[in-house]
């Protein structure tokens, strides 16, 4: 029986690039992906042309403002549009897999044992009527075939210690209700854990904590990766987090890709104006007293969404080729960018005007 | 009218004609509802005229036929014409139950008004009133007050309006203390408003809207409980035409013409139907929120 | 939670409390001689001073009250006028058939309601949703008189399969069914719509929280979502409804029994008012009262307790 989420997924035949320049196979490779949601007045692209991988092992950020499609992104993958939502072009592979011809039993089977989430919203992303007791042995019982509950809790009990749930052999049996937040937060790691993914996509997982508490979940994540391997893709609109978490960042604006690389470069030498402007506008130590950098105009809404590059409107280094042509996303001394003043072909033009402090 | 300082913009607020009419043609169901209830004005309006026959006339050597030329949906237990009977039996339905419900939003707003703004001691007793009259289902508590009151069709809107107010003073109370706390109240009483002010146009103006909502689904609701009572016998006396005393007589001669009972059965779910489903659409466009508040009526 | 169970039961009782006095007070609420208002202007002499003596109509209000509460605590309601036998045990031989009746009604409401939600919720705006949709609509719409008038018309008279008067006997468990059949659809036939409706909309309400999300991201089966998960929290809105609509359920009762001519507390108070009864009157309407009362608690008490975040307010751990 089908629930009205699967979305309409197609089978497409564009070859996906999975080698990269470290060599190795990604995990993720996500290329040209086109989501759209269709409404009323007809359809909104909500993300165009997302393309990009995650490596085995590798904690990929993903940044960008409210609307720019990150939730998007990540229920794509997981392919949980809402009815309203449809992938119309592109590719999802994981491992060897393509996601969008799997039919919808498969794609459950995939979810929590191969790729797990973990959400923004721990208050209520725990189900107020079951113990999480039960929720944390239901979600390996989704998986684990005939496993005898009692070996199942037992690991639960295991998986909660682990995440710093205190007396969890006697809280086991507790309602969502009774922990706080950042405890919830923690419970829906430990589910995510229990069923061992390979990728972790965590989208804002820590938007809803105080700055303590964010710290503690992060150096969980951390240590995920550390001791199992998992690969995490860590959404956030919080440059300071994924400055200190992750490996490699990829910058998202109107829905699209505008800047992919590795996080230290992209912090010292970011390519993208967008980024540029994102990195000026967080208040550093060094710069107390000044006024704090803003960028003007806001995120287009999706429904109207300028021709050309859709920085353009609010970008310093605007010029008229930008409003007519949508750039490409090239690649860049191992980085990727898309922007019409990087063009490998005639040279990349004024470049010098582009460095940063 | 003038609008308070703090009232809210709420989606039904201040629409044109326009818009309402877009908002209606989107909602099939409601445009249903809409055409049905106008029906029911123009019978109520032109019923007598509309009657092929004079509803009050008996002819004994015709009774309890069905449906023919002459008499298109039959006759009853005294040949009386089924067709005229009914028509007429609308103005009872509906003048019975909107003047009731009207008179019971007057009545459970004023209630409401005096527990939610005075407060206190005041408010505790009538809240205990209210409650334990709403302990009382509606025609339960018209029984025990028609065994005292005698049946009559006066006695009938008399009890509506007592079991129907409860429920809108406690929702009016509910948005007094509401719209008591708001920042507005304080600061007309610092300019000097007296209470009687402030009440009447600052707050009942945002109270009064969402107890129209419940009217309009209390209309059905009270048409229903007059229909019962009037059947039971103990609310519209004969010879007036109400629907539930066609439904009556037609209950007694059941075995020997089903044509009664099923001509004022339709009747009256022809009604509650398009009362409701124009009840429901006026909810939705001004407020979807209060489809929680749906109330449980009736016969 | 217990302080508010405490509560709650002194609300009710204190509300039946005021019921009792509501009632005694009731014949002196039009002006008059209340003994012409009960009895009509033709009574006669003796039936009069019999009823005076009854009521205890020469007693200060007061002493009245007073009077009816203490019996009615007791478990006595008085005498009625035609036969001088005890109020208490006429009304409550009627309540049993009136609570088999509600009970049945109910239960088929529920049996073929909530499944009707659930099959509309599964494909949303789907055909078949739409037509529940309707279908409620039209159920709801149907006055329960009308709708126990019409199967009468039809299952009874028309096609002779089921009884149309009495309840049967109750020593022929068969006999009694078969008397209860149509009288219990007439009952269920709103409350299937009204289920069918919450049920779906409750349910719909849920399959787009965010804990639904969370268990569609786990893999959770479709099928437990749906069944384990969705209808699990759809249930408590549904009883907190069932609570507030017992009330109308037990007046519906009232107009069924009538059709049917079941013995009941309905067919009990319409004949007693027909025949100036006026202490069986009082005497069921309050009976009805507190079984109305008493379902609204437990309604509101299992709903409380049914939802863990009401159920164990007091054992937050902050950490």
């Amino acid at each position: 029986m089908r629930l009205p989420t699967e979305p309409k997924g197609r089978s497409v035949g564009a070859e996906a690039p999975s080698a990269d320049r470290s060599g190795g196979d990604a995990l993720l490779n996500v290329h040209e992906l086109d989501v759209v949601y269709h409404g009323r007045g007809g359809h909104l692209p909500a993300l165009r042309e997302m393309s990009f991988q995650v490596h085995p092992g590798e904690i990929l950020g993903v940044i960008g403002e409210s609307g720019c499609g990150k939730s998007t992104l990540s229920s794509a993958i997981m392919r949980l549009l809402p009815p309203n939502g449809e992938i119309t072009r592109g590719s999802i592979r994981f491992g060897e897999r393509e996601l969008l011809s799997l039919g919808p039993e498969e794609m459950r089977r995939l979810r929590g044992p191969e790729i797990a989430m973990i959400f923004q919203d721990p208050l209520t992303s725990l189900n107020p009527t079951f113990t999480i007791g039960a929720q944390l042995v239901d979600a390996q019982r989704a998986h684990a075939g005939r496993a005898p509950r009692r070996s199942l809790r037992r690991r639960a009990i295991e998986m909660l210690e682990q995440v710093g749930i205190p007396d969890a052999s006697e809280r086991i049996g507790t309602y969502p209700h009774q922990f706080s937040g950042g405890m919830r937060q923690r419970i829906m790691i430990a589910m995510a854990l229990l069923l061992e993914p390979k990728l972790l996509i965590a989208d804002e997982p820590t938007s809803a904590l105080d700055v303590t508490l964010e710290a503690q979940i992060l150096e969980l994540l951390r240590r995920l990766r550390h001791e199992r391997g998992t690969a995490i893709l860590f959404i956030s609109h919080d440059l300071g987090v994924v400055a200190q978490l992750c490996d490699r960042i990829l910058v998202m604006y109107a829905g699209s890709t505008v800047e992919l690389g590795d996080v230290l470069p992209t912090f010292e030498r970011p390519l993208h104006p967008y980024t540029q402007a994102l990195i000026a506008a967080a208040p550093t130590r060094g710069r107390r007293g000044e006024p704090l950098a803003t960028i003007p105009g806001k995120v287009p809404s999706l429904s109207a969404l300028p021709t050309g590059c859709k920085f353009a409107p609010r970008c310093a280094h605007a010029q008229d080729v930008n409003l007519e042509r949508e750039p490409e996303l090239v690649e860049f001394d191992g980085r990727y960018v898309r922007c019409n003043i990087y063009d490998p072909s005639s040279g990349y033009v004024a470049t010098n005007e582009l460095q940063s402090r | 009218m003038k609008i308070a300082i703090g009232t809210q913009e709420r989606p039904g607020d201040r629409k044109g004609l326009g818009a309402w009419l877009r908002e209606i043609a989107t909602r099939p169901a409601g445009l249903v509802g809409a055409v049905i209830v106008l029906g029911l004005l123009i019978v109520v309006l032109f019923g007598p005229l509309l009657a092929p026959h004079d509803s009050a006339a008996q002819d004994i050597s015709r009774r309890l036929e069905g449906p023919s030329s002459d008499h298109l949906l039959g006759t009853d237990v005294l040949g009386r014409d089924l067709l005229s009977r009914l028509l007429v039996g609308t103005r009872i339905a509906l003048g019975v139950a909107v003047p009731a419900v009207f008179a019971a939003l007057a009545l459970g707003l004023l209630i409401g008004l005096i527990a939610g703004y005075v407060g206190g001691w005041l408010d505790n007793v009538l809240l205990v009133l209210m409650d334990t009259l709403q302990a009382f289902p509606a025609v339960i508590l018209a029984l025990a007050l028609l065994a005292v009151l005698g049946p009559s069709l006066r006695n009938v809107i008399i009890v509506i309006v007592i079991s129907f107010a409860p429920a809108y003073a406690r929702v009016a109370r509910a948005l007094v203390l509401t719209e008591k706390q708001n920042p507005y109240v304080d600061v007309e009483r610092s300019l000097g408003a007296s209470d009687r002010r402030i009440v009447t146009i600052h707050i009942v103006p945002n109270v009064i809207p969402p107890l129209f909502i419940l009217l309009a689904m209390d209309i059905p609701s009270a048409i229903a409980v007059e229909a019962g009572l009037s059947f039971l016998g103990v609310g519209v006396q004969p010879p007036t035409p109400s629907w539930g005393l066609i439904l009556a007589d037609g209950f007694d001669r059941v075995r020997d013409t089903p044509w009664p009972v099923l001509w004022a059965g339709i009747a009256l779910m022809v009604t509650t139907l398009g009362f409701t489903l124009l009840g429901e659409m006026l909810r939705d466009i001004y407020d979807p929120r209060l489809s929680g508040l749906r109330r449980l009526r009736g016969a | 939670m217990r302080r508010y169970v405490l509560l709650r039961f002194s609300m009710a009782l204190l509300v039946i409390v005021l019921s009792v006095v509501f009632l005694s007070l009731l014949v002196h609420v039009v002006p008059g001689d209340p003994v012409k208002i009960i009895l009509g202007p033709r009574a006669s002499e003796s039936l009069s001073s019999l009823a005076r003596a009854e009521m205890g109509l020469d007693d200060p209000v007061a002493a009245q009250v007073w009077n009816f509460l203490s019996g009615a605590v007791r478990g006595d309601l008085g005498e009625d006028f035609v036969s001088r036998l005890p109020v208490a045990s006429l009304v409550v031989e009627a309540a049993v058939h009136t609570v088999v009746l509600a009970v049945v009604g109910l239960g088929l409401a529920v049996l073929i309601g909530i499944p009707l939600g659930v099959v509309a919720v599964k494909h949303p705006n789907g055909w078949v949703d739409r037509l529940i949709a309707i279908v409620s609509v039209a159920l709801i719409t149907v006055p329960p008189f009308v709708a126990g008038l019409y199967l009468l018309l039809f299952f009874s008279v028309e096609l002779s399969v089921f009884p149309s008067i009495g309840a049967g006997e109750i020593s022929d468990p068969m006999d009694y069914l078969r008397h209860l059949t149509l009288p219990a659809i007439a009952l269920a036939i709103t409350w299937i719509g009204y289920f069918a409706r919450l049920v779906r909309a409750s349910m719909l309400e849920v399959l787009g929280s965010n804990h639904t999300r969370t268990a569609r991201a786990f893999g959770f089966p479709d099928r437990w979502v749906l069944y384990k998960y969705a209808l699990r929290n759809a249930i408590t809105p549904t009883i907190a409804v069932l609570g507030v609509g017992l009330g109308n359920l037990v007046a519906s009762a009232v107009f069924v029994e009538v059709i049917f001519s079941r013995p009941g507390l309905g067919s009990l108070v319409v004949d007693a008012i027909s025949t100036r009864n006026f202490p069986i009157v009082r005497g069921a309407v309050l009976v009805i009262v507190v079984l109305v009362v008493f379902a609204n608690l437990l309604a509101d008490l299992s709903y409380r307790f049914l939802d863990p975040r009401i159920r164990l307010e007091s054992t937050r751990t902050p950490l």
